[in-house]
């Protein structure tokens, strides 16, 4: 995770005494890491941008609890990972792995096919993990975050942390396996 | 090291989490374990296919959206109607803030280790004095087991 810039740190004291166009700098900042978190945490775009823009704007209305104790795109995860925990996704179809991997064959181009595919299976694989289980392995892998920011963002210990990694990697690896014996990952 | 210990740490390990010696011994375990390392690399394995699964692009707009909504609530307004004392006063906070985090950043230099991001091996976390980082709760899991 890129460290907590001077720029967020300038926006942010900007933002605290109610300055709108410095807190619209710090949203265009952080909003397509923050769209790509909640979209893998609720596996939808619909609910992704929904979540997205309700953190933003409660980040907005908490801005001037803000201490600086966390760097601002902690804080800001930590606000949005409470939100998709509590929120009840939209209903959709469940996918199976199983489903996914007996897919017809498209005619899209072969690498372009391949490619969504990849992605649906991980995703489905990542839908089946408890949602604390996935918040930290999202925001491990794609995050980059350490243990100890992961820790700050979902309001755990470092050692449940671990755990939760631990027990994620274990689940998405036997989840993937069958994708990955059928040689399409 | 017994396997049993080492695999329950291979996550940590992959992450960079564990270093110093406990780091080491790990890694000479791994040199002379097939069974471990074959443990390490499908571990590796998973986590590069969960990375290399692209996410869609940002929906277009959303900053604009999150100010509408913003400006609808009236929090923006609100916002804006501080007194004028208020906002000299947080400029003047902004300045003393920057200053005493350059200052702490440059006191600091690299003095903990091992409890930075991983992705660039800074310290990100000037303000945790007494959190500790994974590498010390590593030290009292690994006492235990």
């Amino acid at each position: 995770m890129k460290q907590p810039t001077d720029q967020d740190t300038e926006l942010v004291v900007r933002s605290k005494a109610g300055d709108l166009a410095a807190f619209e700098e710090l949203v265009k900042l952080h909003e397509r890491g923050l769209f790509a978190y909640m979209y893998r945490m609720c596996g939808n775009r619909d609910d992704a941008e929904e979540l997205a823009q309700a953190a933003f704007v409660r980040a907005w209305g908490g801005i001037s609890g803000f201490r600086g104790e966390s760097s601002f795109k902690t804080w800001l995860f930590r606000i949005a990972t409470n939100l998709a925990i509590n929120k009840r996704t939209r209903t959709r179809p469940t996918v199976e792995l199983s489903e996914l991997l007996a897919a017809p064959e498209s005619r899209q181009p072969e690498e372009s096919f391949r490619r969504k595919r990849r992605e649906e299976l991980v995703q489905a694989a990542l839908d089946r993990l408890p949602k604390d289980q996935r918040a930290a392995l999202v925001l491990s892998v794609y995050e980059g975050m350490s243990y100890k920011e992961i820790a700050r963002a979902l309001g755990k210990t470092v050692r449940a942390v671990d755990s939760l990694l631990v027990r994620a990697k274990q689940n998405a690896r036997r989840f993937l396996e069958p994708a990955r014996k059928r040689n399409v990952l | 090291m017994k396997c049993s210990r080492v695999r329950r740490f291979l996550s940590a390990y992959h992450d960079g989490e564990i270093a110093g010696p406990k780091r080491e011994e790990i890694a000479r375990h791994l040199e002379g374990c097939a069974v471990c390392r074959q443990e390490l690399e499908a571990l590796k394995a998973a986590v590069e296919t969960i990375r290399a699964a692209e996410v869609p692009d940002s929906p277009l707009y959303l900053a604009t959206r999150v100010l509408a909504e913003i400006r609808q609530s009236g929090a923006g307004r609100a916002a804006a109607r501080r007194p004028v004392w208020a906002r000299v006063f947080a400029s003047a906070a902004a300045v003393v803030l920057i200053a005493a985090g350059v200052w702490v950043g440059a006191m600091l230099g690299n003095g903990i280790a091992g409890s930075g991001s991983k992705a660039n091996g800074t310290n990100e976390w000037p303000f945790e004095g007494t959190e500790p980082s994974f590498a010390e709760v590593y030290e009292s899991m690994f006492t235990e087991e």
